[in-house]
């Protein structure tokens, strides 16, 4: 039953993703986090009748 | 905290601090405080996306004191000068368009157009809203011929940033069609409506506001041209898009009412065209500052009905 334990050990320590290990933290400006967005108007017809 | 029970039909949204259920029109007496202290930066956040939230549903006199808190909170937080705060003069410019304070919103627009172009350079994406902005302005005030060089700017810049067939291009598209058609440019204008409202449906689908403006205004080109079939069809798709949409109480969807009732009325269907512009009247006149040009365009359009029922059948009470 040891080596059993044993390698399911080992298995579950290879199923971590490499790029889990690898992460890195990432630095956001405040500004960026919070921008707002540039709202873009429309331009809509109103009839006249005239 | 939150407030408000989640229950189908009910969107929620944190602002400055407060809960706003949107189940009802929104206003001021629906906010109740949920947090102590938030920080400036979660209250900035907060502020804007709330006055764009209430931009998007035409509750404008609602959106006006959100955009200038966020503003004032902007210039202290990054500077007078910083992109983000050019972005909330552009945004607050907006709102002024749309309650027909023209030159209030060019001022703050000549300000972030300055700020844009120091800081992000002269052919940045935001510099092309920038130049969509000011075309969209001089639509409104009617001097379709001076915003034609902002608008052919702003697809420039855009069309060569993210290609042609972008829905941000398209947006810019659209908005020139609109000053070159108030020109009586049909040919040019109706071949960039058709651009621009097949990549908004490829894009977005065919139940999209871009969708439905671009359908309104295609429908008041060719009543223009004396097409008034193929006006009404489109006319009643983008009524029905609107109102599904932005719902039946939208300034939006007042346009079109208005511009339908013009139609019925021009093919003689007058008690049609009498409750049309009724409606378009009282959304107007729910949504718009006294004395807005929108209120007074669809207030003499009734006027003018009116008094040719009146010639017509002198009986009528006025």
């Amino acid at each position: 039953m040891e080596p059993r334990t044993e390698e399911k050990r080992q298995h579950n320590a290879r199923a971590i993703p490499k790029h889990e290990k690898k992460r890195k933290l990432q630095i956001v400006k405040l500004e960026e986090r919070i921008a707002p967005r540039l709202a873009a108007n429309h331009n809509e017809t109103l009839m006249s009748d005239g | 905290m939150l407030m408000a029970a989640r229950r189908p039909g009910t969107r929620l949204c944190w602002c400055v601090g407060v809960v706003l259920t949107s189940e009802a029109p929104m206003n001021a007496t629906q906010i109740s405080p949920t947090e102590a202290t938030p920080s400036p930066a979660a209250q900035l956040y907060r502020l804007h996306v709330c006055a764009d939230l209430l931009l998007a549903r035409g509750q404008y006199r609602y959106a006006e004191p959100l955009y200038r808190a966020a503003l004032l909170l902007a210039e202290r937080m990054f500077g007078a000068d910083a992109p983000s705060t050019a972005a909330l003069r552009n945004n607050l410019a907006v709102l002024y368009k749309y309650l027909g304070r023209f030159e209030e919103a060019a001022t703050l627009y000549g300000r972030a157009l300055e700020t844009a172009v120091k800081t992000l350079g002269p052919n940045h994406p935001e510099v092309a809203t920038l130049y969509h902005n000011l075309g969209g302005l001089e639509h409104a005030r009617g001097h379709f011929a001076g915003g034609e060089p902002w608008a052919r700017q702003s697809v420039a810049i855009r069309e060569q940033a993210l290609g042609p067939d972008h829905p941000e291009v398209a947006a810019d598209v659209a908005a020139l069609a609109a000053l070159l058609d108030g020109q009586g440019k049909w040919d040019e204008a109706e071949a960039l409506y058709r651009r621009a409202l097949a990549i908004f449906e490829r894009v977005h689908g065919p139940e999209h506001y871009e969708v439905a403006v671009n359908l309104n205004n295609l429908a008041a080109l060719k009543q223009a041209r004396g097409q008034l079939d193929e006006a009404e069809r489109l006319y009643r798709q983008a009524l029905a898009l609107k109102e599904k949409l932005l719902g039946a109480e939208h300034p939006d969807t007042a346009m079109t009412l208005n511009n339908l009732a013009v139609l019925c009325k021009q093919r003689g269907r007058w008690a049609e065209a009498r409750s049309l512009f009724e409606r378009a009247l009282a959304i107007f006149q729910r949504t718009l500052p006294g004395g807005h040009p929108k209120i007074m365009t669809c207030r003499e359009n009734y006027q003018r009905l009116r008094d040719e029922e009146q010639d017509s059948n002198p009986v009528l009470p006025k």
